[in-house]
């Protein structure tokens, strides 16, 4: 073909597709919301999903006042159009028809309608009478202005720490890994990393039924003809196993050693990053109490803790083959490929779940697999905003907002300041954590339970905290203790509430959201919610109000004036806690530009917030550019995206414990579970999730779509340990433990595929309450419970007994 | 040989567009236009569709892209395809 | 007494071929019955067993009882009351599917689109699995759906969508993991569901009679036309131009659908 003809088509084909351009520009922005359009009648918005914390954006369509269709948001990076079964069901999750409509009152024994004015005023007079018995028990899908209103009644007005979310039993163990390596909370890198790296591995991670959007944007690459090499170490083969390269069965609780196995290869090997450890690390260890931040330890010391971390020692431990380990090593080892590690619940989970975090990332450190797209250590999280409100706002018990702590004097001055409220209005003391709150709730008060009221919003502990019936089930009968639940759904915990709120949920209000990958993301509110159903952001400052009225001290704040006091555009007070009016300014926007001054002490920075209507979510620190525009940040830390890392410095930890811009490799021993199997109690259970189900089940049991495809709880056995014992897959069996016992089915060679001696029980299911038998022995440092180690034994029923239909 | 004219789509933020055009840049079988909003004009010239689809699935992976339109596509007829191949 | 005693002997022997017969159809029963589930189609079937068997039987009296054959050895053992039985994977390709000439009348098409929202939340929703599944594999649903692969009176659609591999990640079994266990009533769901999805977003429009239509849906995840409008589709949707491969050349999709444009109308 000759040249001047090339040339031509060329300029023809470009000038084709100039002309469409040119036709587009000019056309409406299409990050702005949408009105209906004529033809359908259907308007479409944008939304992260409500589920997960992968934070996958949906495009919501809305047609008179319903919500009726869901899409993939192309524009999202997260997810680029693709969603999970839940993602594209999401919308069903409104329209359940036992939608709690309307306040509710126990009277002698049974929820009565009542209205919301006496709702408040119960709430408010409980709290009145004793004001330092009352505690706020919140959530990860709390949104992050719900969360921040919540965090601050509590510790600005009431003086009262008494406020934890259920993120201390999710990821608690992953904020005391980061902050004790980097002295800062969240990861380093992105869901970039996995488009980069070379191997990924998944501790504990079952990440093709947990987060399938992240796991498809992995698997996917191998289609475009990429090589990327799974390497998948768990206690159970599930369908993540069948994508990897390679599966490593452990022991449970055997992960600390294989991860002190490859630190020791590197050693021994040589094949350490020496020049990044001398110039980027220090070494740490606990050497007499578990701590958050332990003792200095030199590398000699380090090296010879870890010296008897031999393949063959770990192999001994862990059951997985050293030759295996040594795989690991020397993948560790490599400098010409980039390794990321991925991993949620099962390092979390754990009762030594901070010194598993903390080692996983000392290995990647150790081995200088940090710092580069594809090379990093990261948690995922289970939660929408486990990241964005319980870490990120603070709304635990020892936390201030923007990572400031109670117990330093300076942070509570700062956060006084930033909420307008008169020094020493913070209470120095810290509050209690979620098992210590539940376990003081359950105690009579004269046993010294010396919580009285608990307000639950957004969560569902009477399914998901551990051993129910101590830490939950206990409270049914104590005469002084109150329960107040804002709910969409009846639930576990719904009964034993003596007042319940209904609340609105997803897109029937205003949200933010901030997904694991350190992406804040917003959305509008699209349809009303049924009946009486109100925000729970409006709850929360209707009681305040209720309070103010009452002529509580702390609602005031310098200027004795009401803490949550809203302006519209022109400068008028609205009085959002008038249920009538609170949409008559964007409190969100309000609340969100008050919070987002807290962002920049640990350069979280947050962009304003109609930055984030535009956009699709954006990672912080989201710092302004001379141009004026707002620049997020996929890579903390690294000079080659990170603007706060100094030119040259290459990899800058600039919230270093050691205040030397260093971080720190942890050294921590192999310790033994808290209840190991023995001859009474034989197989380890271990509990989690499935891929149709969120958590609890309370909004995916009431999809049609994710019932149907997963309509109840079992126990997932082995062939040959239920063949020894004569029992028949789908046979109902007791499985007991020395907290309680329950009746499920059994499923054997089904989706996962236990090894011998282990049972895996998922824990949606609330007719089958898999938390009366769990142990939840918490992490010294994060107190977070191990939902995935304790000891059973399994009951054949009635011999002979026909079970199968 | 066939040359299209491709519509690429660029998500907002003048960061990932200013890094996306740049990767773009680089590829010499893509020739830029001007970007325009969010939009940006490309002409590709690829051996074969083989390669054209590869070209394609890059740029839809490629971040900072939000889609890809064909607005036009050229084939030249390739040697092998010559009705009368001299003998 | 003498001849009466063939006539008994004839009786005991057809009594104990179909003695035999029933016990084999009753076990293989079985193990069909393990293999098989409501709506698979049977793969395999005995080829006029019983009845030829018992006619055979009655004109040889000195057949003695057939010996069992291991299940896994049936198609390879000529021998034995399963001679008769192997898989006719043949018989099971379904007759050519021509392709239309004309549009299939509307009626048809309603049908289509009727069928096509009985597995769906909404159009767009990713359609359920209607059979039972291998729970921990997808390289199970690409044997059938990779080229949609059409066996007897069924049809497992082609996959509309490329590059994605893990299919249970939205293709979930509406009859779920099907354990079989003894309290059916936790395959009850905890409440009703009052969500009412928009149903279609169809038919695309027209210019002008004759015109080609729009396509009136998103092509997210539906970049493989043929899928539901080549031969293989509901007869309600197919094209009556199979052989024209560029069908965005005439049918052109929807910017606002795609997501690429989102306008104030």
């Amino acid at each position: 073909m000759n040249l001047p003809r090339r040339e031509f088509l060329r300029a023809s084909a470009l000038a084709a597709a100039s002309a469409v351009v040119a036709q587009r520009t000019g056309a409406a922005d299409a990050t702005t919301s949408p009105a209906p359009s004529p033809a359908d009648g259907i308007a479409w918005d944008k939304a992260p999903c409500r589920f997960c914390g992968t934070g996958c954006h949906v495009r919501v369509g809305v047609k008179d006042g319903k919500v009726v269709a869901i899409q993939g948001d192309q524009l999202a990076e997260v997810n680029k159009g693709l969603l999970c079964v839940k993602g594209y069901h999401v919308g069903l999750a409104l329209y359940g028809k036992d939608r709690l409509t309307t306040p509710l009152l126990r009277k002698n024994g049974k929820l009565e309608p009542i209205s919301w004015d006496e709702a408040l005023d119960t709430i408010a007079k409980r709290v009145m009478a004793a004001p330092d018995k009352f505690a706020i028990y919140g959530s990860g899908q709390w949104t992050i202005p719900e969360g921040y209103a919540a965090n601050k009644l509590m510790k600005g007005g009431l003086s009262n720490n008494h406020i934890d979310p259920n993120a201390r039993l999710c990821m608690a163990s992953a904020v005391t890994g980061y902050l004790s390596t980097y002295g800062v909370d969240e990861p380093a890198g992105c869901y970039d990393d996995l488009d980069a790296c070379d191997v990924l591995i998944l501790w504990g991670n079952n990440m093709a039924e947990m987060h399938p959007v992240l796991f498809s944007r992995v698997i996917d690459r191998r289609t475009r003809g990429q090589k990327v090499t799974l390497i998948d170490i768990g206690t159970r083969r599930t369908r993540t196993t069948e994508f990897s390269d390679h599966y490593l069965e452990f022991k449970p609780q055997s992960d600390l050693a294989i991860l002190n196995g490859i630190a020791h290869l590197l050693l021994k090997n040589g094949t350490y990053d020496a020049k990044f450890v001398e110039r980027f690390c220090n070494f740490r260890q606990d050497t007499a109490a578990a701590s958050l931040l332990g003792d200095a330890m030199t590398f000699d010391a380090y090296k010879a803790a870890l010296e008897p971390y031999t393949p063959e020692y770990v192999e001994k431990i862990s059951g997985v083959p050293a030759e295996k380990i040594r795989l690991l090593g020397e993948l560790f080892g490599r400098k010409d490929i980039r390794i990321t590690s991925v991993w949620c619940m099962g390092f979390n989970q754990h009762s030594r779940g901070t010194n598993a975090n903390r080692l996983c990332h000392g290995i990647h450190l150790l081995s200088g697999h940090f710092g580069k797209h594809g090379d990093a250590p990261t948690s995922l999280t289970g939660q929408p905003s486990a990241c964005g409100t319980a870490r990120e706002v603070g709304t635990m018990c020892h936390f201030l907002p923007g990572g400031r702590l109670i117990a330093n004097a300076e942070h509570r001055a700062e956060t006084e300041r930033i909420w307008n409220v008169p020094p020493g209005r913070i209470n120095p003391k810290m509050g209690h954590h979620t098992v210590l709150l539940w376990e003081k709730f359950c105690t009579p008060t004269a046993q010294g339970g010396d919580i009285s009221t608990v307000w639950v919003q957004v969560t569902n502990p009477g399914q998901s905290l551990p051993n129910l019936h101590k830490l939950f089930k206990a409270k049914r009968g104590l005469p002084d203790k109150f329960l107040i639940v804002s709910e969409v759904y009846p639930t576990a915990t719904t009964e034993l509430a003596d007042l319940v709120l209904p609340s609105a949920m997803w897109v029937e209000k205003n949200g933010m959201f901030g997904n694991s990958e350190r992406r804040t993301q917003q959305w509008f509110k699209m349809v009303n919610p049924p009946g009486e159903a109100r925000d729970d952001c409006w709850q929360t400052i209707a009681v305040a109000r209720k309070l103010f009225e009452l002529g509580h001290p702390g609602l005031k704040d310098k200027e004795d004036k009401f803490l949550f006091t809203f302006k519209n555009a022109a400068g008028t007070e609205v009085p959002a806690w008038d249920w009538k009016h609170y949409y008559d300014v964007n409190v969100d926007r309000a609340l969100f530009e008050e919070y987002r001054a807290f962002s920049r002490y640990k350069h979280k920075d947050l962009a304003p917030y109609d930055e984030y209507v535009k956009a699709r979510g954006l990672r912080w620190p989201v710092v302004q550019q001379a141009s004026g525009a707002w620049r997020e940040t996929k890579f903390r830390f690294a000079e080659f995206d990170d603007s706060y890392v100094k030119r040259g410095a290459g990899i800058q930890f600039y919230h270093s414990v050691t205040k030397d811009d260093k971080a720190l490799i942890w050294f921590a021993p192999y310790e033994k579970a808290a209840e190991e199997p023995d001859a009474d109690f034989p197989f380890w259970l271990c509990t989690g999730r499935v891929l149709e189900h969120w958590h609890t089940g309370t909004m995916t049991m009431r999809i049609p779509q994710l019932s149907g495809a997963m309509p109840h709880a079992y126990v997932e056995m082995h062939s040959a340990d239920a063949t020894e014992r004569s029992i028949a897959n789908g046979e109902t069996i007791l499985v007991r433990t020395r907290r309680g016992q329950l009746r499920l089915p059994v499923w054997t060679n089904g989706r996962g595929h236990v090894p011998r001696g282990s049972l895996f029980v998922p824990f949606f299911d609330q007719r089958l309450l898999v938390n009366d038998l769990t142990l939840g022995e918490p992490d010294p440092i994060s107190k977070e419970p191990d939902y995935k180690k304790c000891a059973a034994t399994v009951v054949k029923l009635g011999a002979g007994r026909l079970n199968s239909v | 040989m066939p040359t299209s004219g491709l519509i690429i789509t660029l998500q907002p933020g003048s960061a990932t567009q200013a890094d996306a055009v740049g990767r773009l840049r680089a590829r010499p079988e893509l020739t830029l236009g001007e970007v325009s909003d969010r939009w940006l004009p490309v002409a590709l010239e690829t051996r074969d569709d083989a390669e054209s689809r590869e070209v394609y699935d890059w740029l839809m992976a490629l971040p900072g892209v939000a889609f890809v339109d064909v607005v036009s596509v050229n084939f030249e007829p390739t040697l092998s395809l010559q009705l009368h191949p001299s003998p | 007494m003498n001849d009466r005693l063939p006539h008994l002997n004839r009786a005991r022997a057809t009594r104990r071929v179909l003695l035999a017969v029933l016990i084999t159809a009753a076990v293989s029963g079985y193990f069909m019955g393990l293999r098989q589930t409501r709506s698979q189609v049977s793969l395999t079937r005995p080829t006029e067993l019983s009845t030829a068997q018992v006619s055979r039987a009655g004109s040889a009296p000195d057949r003695s009882v057939p010996g069992i054959v291991n299940y896994g050895e049936v198609n390879r053992k000529r021998s034995g009351p399963n001679a008769g039985w192997r898989s006719d994977l043949y018989l099971l390709i379904g007759p050519p599917r021509l392709a239309l000439t004309t549009n299939a009348p509307p009626e048809f098409r309603a049908a289509a689109v009727a069928q096509r929202q009985l597995r769906r939340a909404f159009d767009g929703a990713p359609p359920l699995v209607p059979h039972p599944i291998t729970q921990d594999s997808s390289a199970a649903c690409l044997a059938c759906h990779a080229s949609g692969l059409a066996v007897k009176d069924r049809t497992a659609s082609k996959v509309s969508h490329t590059h994605f591999s893990n299919c249970t990640q939205c293709h979930v079994p509406a009859g779920g993991p099907q354990i079989p266990i003894g309290d059916t009533a936790l395959r009850e769901p905890l409440s009703g569901n009052t969500f009412a999805g928009f149903a279609a977003f169809g038919p695309g429009k027209r210019a002008w009679p004759g015109a080609p239509p729009t396509i009136p849906h998103a092509t997210l995840m539906r970049s493989d036309c043929l899928s539901c409008h080549g031969p293989g589709g509901l007869y309600g949707l197919r094209t009556p131009h199979v052989e024209r491969l560029l069908c965005t050349q005439c049918h052109v999709p929807n910017a606002r659908l795609d997501q690429r444009l989102v306008t104030h109308e």
